[in-house]
């Protein structure tokens, strides 16, 4: 029943995304009215959400191979979130249960994937890319480069935004760029983007980020 | 040291929502998050209605890495199912007792038979932790029969005492563990009388399904109940106040750091979070269950 249930579901999600995604692939007004010298293409993501993490539960993760249909950048092949209950059977608080996001990406030239997981336990941030792990102190006003040895073309950013300061990126002609929130909101070149989502941009000559409060941000580039 | 163990505490399982099944958990308690090497006791006792699926009823494929989880089948038949390409039934009396190692996908469903005709289901399942050199061993997966299994009787003849891993007299459980754990399976007749011998070193529990134990003669004890032993004694005496089915668990202690997160048991969130990714990339295999 259960996996009916999730059939009917995914179906659903599946033609409504694609109506709303429709929308969102078309320029960006806000650029077209001539203000700003570029126009943007821009695509909500939904980050898929399984259920808390049970002892006895089934991980809500597609495997390497799997393709979100709903997700338009080829090398991007979904984004899951996960949360593990630390006393095994429910949420008990948030600075105990592991948050963690999954990120399937793929290297078309090299035919080689990778999984990136991003941890959240509290403040703290941990990531995982290939085989190496990488801290993100919340107190630390940074950006960290998370570099990948096997998917070069795949450039990975985290990083701690605060104070309404914008913080900007020149972007090479052909990059199309994977945005989402740990936590917090911001507005990315007139678009805004809240915790729970994901956000595809490309053709853009710069990315623009601006905090609307305490946030922390996960960005993916991907030079065409 | 005396030779018999004290209560060191008495643990009443507790009712937990368990993605929608009902179980007791004796283990983890409030205060007490395992008991050297074991890490989880669950008891379920459920009662399938007539005309299901197999496929909709039951737990299914999820991984494991880092430990043994294994299953007492005490009522129905657990049809288990692997990404080794396993596929068995256990009946009542019978073991599952599988090694994750460096992980394996796999299935937990009643026997079609519990499902489609309405049977009762009820098992333990406990939790195995294994030393940290040991966890990305081979995955394994042995199923023991009621018949397969070892078994002995009291001295009184009302006690049968079922030897799954570990030695007791000259008798070896079937069960190899990749650390020194004694598992038995009891079942009492009403004024049956054991001595249950408990090695030196190892930290023990009873958990009873059912009935009531005195408990060296002295503290009683009813179903549903965990007694966790204190470490300083080699027996338990016990006696059955009504006829009841008990499990002894002991085992050295491992004595290394613990992170248990969803069906991954390591010694770091860092060991955690590759789980999940290996999990991701397929390092764990895949299941795609079959059914009649």
């Amino acid at each position: 029943m259960k996996f009916l249930i999730d059939m009917k579901r995914r179906s659903f999600v599946k033609k409504v995304a694609t109506g709303i995604s429709g929308v969102f692939l078309a320029p960006n007004l806000v650029t077209a009215s001539g203000l700003f010298p570029s126009l943007v293409n821009s695509q909500y993501v939904p980050i898929r959400e399984g259920e808390g993490q049970i002892r006895h539960g089934v991980l809500t993760l597609p495997q390497a191979g799997y393709k979100n249909s709903l997700i338009s950048f080829p090398w991007l092949h979904d984004v899951s979130k996960n949360v593990f209950y630390k006393n095994g059977f429910e949420a008990e608080s948030s600075s105990d249960d592991l948050e963690v996001f999954s990120i399937l990406i793929k290297d078309s030239e090299s035919d080689t994937m990778d999984a990136i997981q991003v941890q959240k336990k509290g403040e703290e941030i941990v990531i995982l890319r290939e085989d190496k792990s990488w801290e993100l102190s919340p107190s630390k006003k940074e950006f960290r480069q998370i570099p990948g040895k096997m998917l070069k073309s795949i450039k990975m950013e985290v990083g701690n935004l605060s104070g309404f300061k914008q913080v900007s990126r020149k972007v090479t002609k052909g990059t199309q760029v994977y945005a989402q929130l740990i936590s917090g909101e911001v507005i990315i070149n007139d678009i805004k983007l809240e915790a729970g989502r994901g956000l595809c941009l490309s053709s853009m000559k710069s990315l623009d980020i601006l905090p609307r409060k305490k946030s922390q941000i996960i960005l993916l580039y991907h030079q065409g | 040291m005396s030779e018999l163990r004290s209560i060191k505490q008495i643990i009443p399982a507790f009712k937990v929502n368990m993605g929608g099944i009902i179980l007791d958990q004796a283990l983890p308690a409030r205060g007490t998050d395992q008991i050297d090497p074991f890490l989880l006791v669950h008891h379920l006792d459920h009662t399938y209605p007539a005309g299901q699926r197999q496929q909709d009823v039951g737990v299914p494929p999820h991984p494991h890495r880092g430990f043994a989880p294994v299953s007492f089948v005490f009522k129905g038949g657990v049809h288990h199912r692997d990404s080794l390409g396993k596929s068995s039934v256990i009946y009542g009396g019978g073991t599952q007792w599988m090694h994750a190692g460096k992980g394996i996908v796999h299935s937990e469903r009643p026997a079609k038979e519990v499902a489609e005709k309405g049977k009762s289901w009820e098992l333990i399942q406990f939790w195995v932790n294994v030393p940290a050199k040991y966890k990305f061993s081979e995955p394994q997966y042995l199923p023991l029969s009621y018949e397969e299994t070892p078994v002995m009787k009291s001295a009184d003849g009302k006690v049968e005492i079922g030897i799954v891993a570990g030695k007791v007299n000259t008798v070896t459980g079937p069960i190899e563990t990749f650390s020194p754990i004694l598992a038995l399976r009891m079942l009492y007749e009403k004024g049956g009388k054991l001595r249950l011998p408990v090695p030196k070193g190892y930290n023990a529990f009873i958990y009873l399904l059912d009935g009531g134990l005195t408990i060296n003669g002295k503290q009683q004890t009813k179903g549903k109940d965990l007694i966790w032993l204190s470490n300083d004694g080699e027996f338990v005496d016990t006696a059955a106040l009504e006829n009841t089915r008990a499990i002894l668990l002991a085992g050295e202690p491992i004595n290394e750091p613990v992170a248990t997160y969803g069906p991954f048991v390591m010694n770091s969130q860092a060991e955690v979070l590759q789980a999940v990714r290996d999990y991701q990339m397929g390092e764990m295999g895949v299941l795609n269950e079959i059914f009649d």
